[in-house]
This record gives structure tokens, sequence and C-alpha cells, in this order.
């Protein structure tokens, strides 16, 4: 099984031109939905699912392949119990953000 | 330790073409997984050292052999090792210490501050060192070792994963911006680099929605319009240094006045 991917960056690190003009102000709803269809679709040929939630001055990532797709949950729980605190905290806090 | 018939063969290869034998060695503390420290001119062998129970441990000493082959392959005259240029040096303690930085912010004492520079310096030294050629190595690993690939393929996304956590706005704040894009660029290139072998479009994402893919592609072509051979290595550095701009951050040491 290859592993999850998570990454953080700026939201203002996002590339604009990756989005649909109208939904390219920072912070927006229109924004927040653009930036979730992207990575929806950049992640496709890989399968899983791609979990993104936004702070105020970022937006975290999680991809999760197909075996986790079905209970994120699960995996993030699973993640705590290996002593995996910092991943599985992360993936706790994208699933409550979203 | 009970090596892979691979990683066994590829050792024998490093002992063959440097004529120096590796010595293993064992270091639970040891930062990375695994190393190789090149034998120099008075030394009797290459060392080995891991760290006891790394994971992967095969395919990181074969990967880690590579750089010792790919350096004796080249002619004596032309075995060169990596090291900042006093420009270098000088250039990122001014990033570092100019008004407004992170590091400034954070008050640090001004020599933690120059400390913090240089380390900064060796790291993108060091990747720019690594990378490029490490990805020849990765090639030919992947090429020629099959029972590697399951090691190599955990490994490979193990350092990717990881590199991802370098994109993060804390780290941006915290690094002058040539250092940071050029960290960001090299990782780029890793990531499409291993996407393309792995056939999988996975590891570039991060890196094409922050707006490095374009860099990040140039330095790929770079590899890929290069002749493969040890003999360009050098040159594949340099190339990648000048699209990063950062050819006047480093020189080439021969390889037994490097120390």
């Amino acid at each position: 099984m290859i592993e999850p991917l998570d990454f953080t960056i700026g939201v203002r690190d996002f590339d604009p031109y990756l989005l649909p003009e109208d939904s390219r102000e920072v912070g927006t709803e229109a924004f927040k939905q653009a930036v979730v269809a992207y990575y929806a679709e950049q992640f496709t040929p890989c399968g899983g699912q791609a979990i993104v939630a936004f702070a105020a001055d970022a937006i975290h990532v999680e991809w999760v392949p197909d075996e986790i797709a079905n209970d994120p949950l699960d995996y993030a729980i699973s993640l705590l119990s290996d002593g995996k605190l910092d991943e599985g905290a992360t993936l706790l806090r994208v699933l409550h953000s979203r | 330790m009970n090596w892979a018939e691979s990683t066994t063969t590829i050792m024998d290869l490093v002992e063959q073409t440097t004529g120096k034998p590796i010595s293993l060695e064992i270091d639970p503390k040891l930062a990375a997984m695994a190393l190789v420290v090149m034998a120099r001119a008075n030394e009797p062998a290459h060392r080995l050292v891991h760290r006891p129970s790394a994971p992967n441990l095969d395919y990181l000493v074969a990967f880690q052999c590579g750089f010792v082959l790919r350096l004796y392959e080249c002619v004596s005259a032309e075995r060169f090792e990596f090291a900042a240029s006093s420009t270098g040096k000088a250039s990122v303690r001014t990033l570092v210490t100019e008004a407004g930085g992170e590091l400034q912010r954070m008050g640090l004492p001004k020599d933690m501050v120059l400390q913090v520079a240089d380390q900064m310096l060796a790291g993108l030294l060091t990747q720019l060192r690594s990378v490029p050629i490490g990805m020849r190595i990765e090639s030919w690993l992947w090429e020629t070792y099959p029972d590697l690939h399951a090691q190599q393929k955990d490994c490979v996304g193990r350092q990717l994963r990881d590199n991802t956590k370098s994109l993060g706005p804390q780290i941006r704040d915290m690094t002058p911006g040539p250092i940071y894009s050029g960290n960001a660029s090299m990782n780029c290139a890793y990531a499409l680099f291993a996407d393309r072998l792995f056939g999988m479009p996975l590891y570039a994402v991060p890196y094409r929605s922050a707006g490095f893919i374009e860099r990040g592609s140039k330095l790929l072509k770079l590899l890929d319009d290069l002749p493969g051979d040890p003999a360009h290595d050098r040159l594949l550095v340099d190339a990648w240094g000048e699209e990063l701009g950062l050819s006047d951050w480093f020189k080439w040491v021969p390889l037994d006045a490097a120390r």
C-alpha cells in the first residue's frame, strides 16, 4: 500500500492561476471550493481521496489511498495507537474541519 | 547482517572499482539511516555506517555505494568534492541577517543567526550535490536491481513525504527566499522524477499547487538532456546550480584535497 501524503502550504502560496478566474480571491468561499476541486482533480489518477482543510493562513491537504479512504477516522485512530501522534492528530483536525 | 544479493553485488563492485574494502560500522546515534564515508588516499577503507535497525537498509547501502561508484568511475583527475564558496557563505549570511527577517524577529543572538545561515547553506548545497546525482543512481538501481524495488519505493516515498514538510508557511517565513525556492524547486524535480519512475503522479502535486512546477520541470529536463555517465555529474550539478542562481555559492575541490 502507498502511504498517505500530507502537506501544508500557505494560503497565499497557492498558485491562483491554477484556479478559475472568478475563484482566485483568497479567503472567499469560491476560492476554497476551487482549491478543494483542484486537489480532487490532481489526485484522481492516484485513486484514493483528497481531504482539504483551511486554516487562517494555510491550506492543509491529506491524500489517502483507497485502502484508507473508506474510513479515514479509523486510520487516524490507528496512527495515534501506533504512537504517530503528530500525523494522527493532524488528520483528525483535518477531518474535523471539513 | 544478511545483505540482499544485489547489495552484496554492489558492495563487491565498490571494492573492485576503488581497490579498497568496505568497513561496516553500526552507530545507533547516526543522524542518517546509513552513509558511506569514502576512503581518502591515506585511508585503508570506505566506512559504511548504519543504524542498527534502519528500514530498507539494503537499498540505502546500495544507494550510498552508488555515489562511490560514480565518483570512482571518473578518471582520478576528474574526482571532485563540493564545498561552499566564500561568496556563498557571505550571501546567505547577508540574506539571513537582513532587516525584517523572521530570524531577526525571533531575537536570536547574532552568532547563532550566523550559525543558522551556515547550516542553511550547507543543507542547500548538500541537496544540490546529492539530488541530481542521486537521481542517476535511483535510475540505475531501478533498472538493474528489481529485487530492491520494494525497498526503493518505500524509501523514496518516505523521503518525498518528508520533503513536503518544508513547503509549510512556518518554514517559508523563516527561510530566505532563494534558499526556500532552491530547496522547493529541487524537491519538486525529485518528486517529478519519482512520479515518472513509479508511474503515479502523486508526489509532485504539492509543488504544482505551490508554483514550483516550472522550475522543477526545468531541472528535470536538464537531467534528461545531459548524458547520464558519471563524467557528466559535475556538469549536471553546475547546470542545476545555474538554473537556481547558485553558481557562485559553491566550488569544486579535488577529492583528496577536500579534507
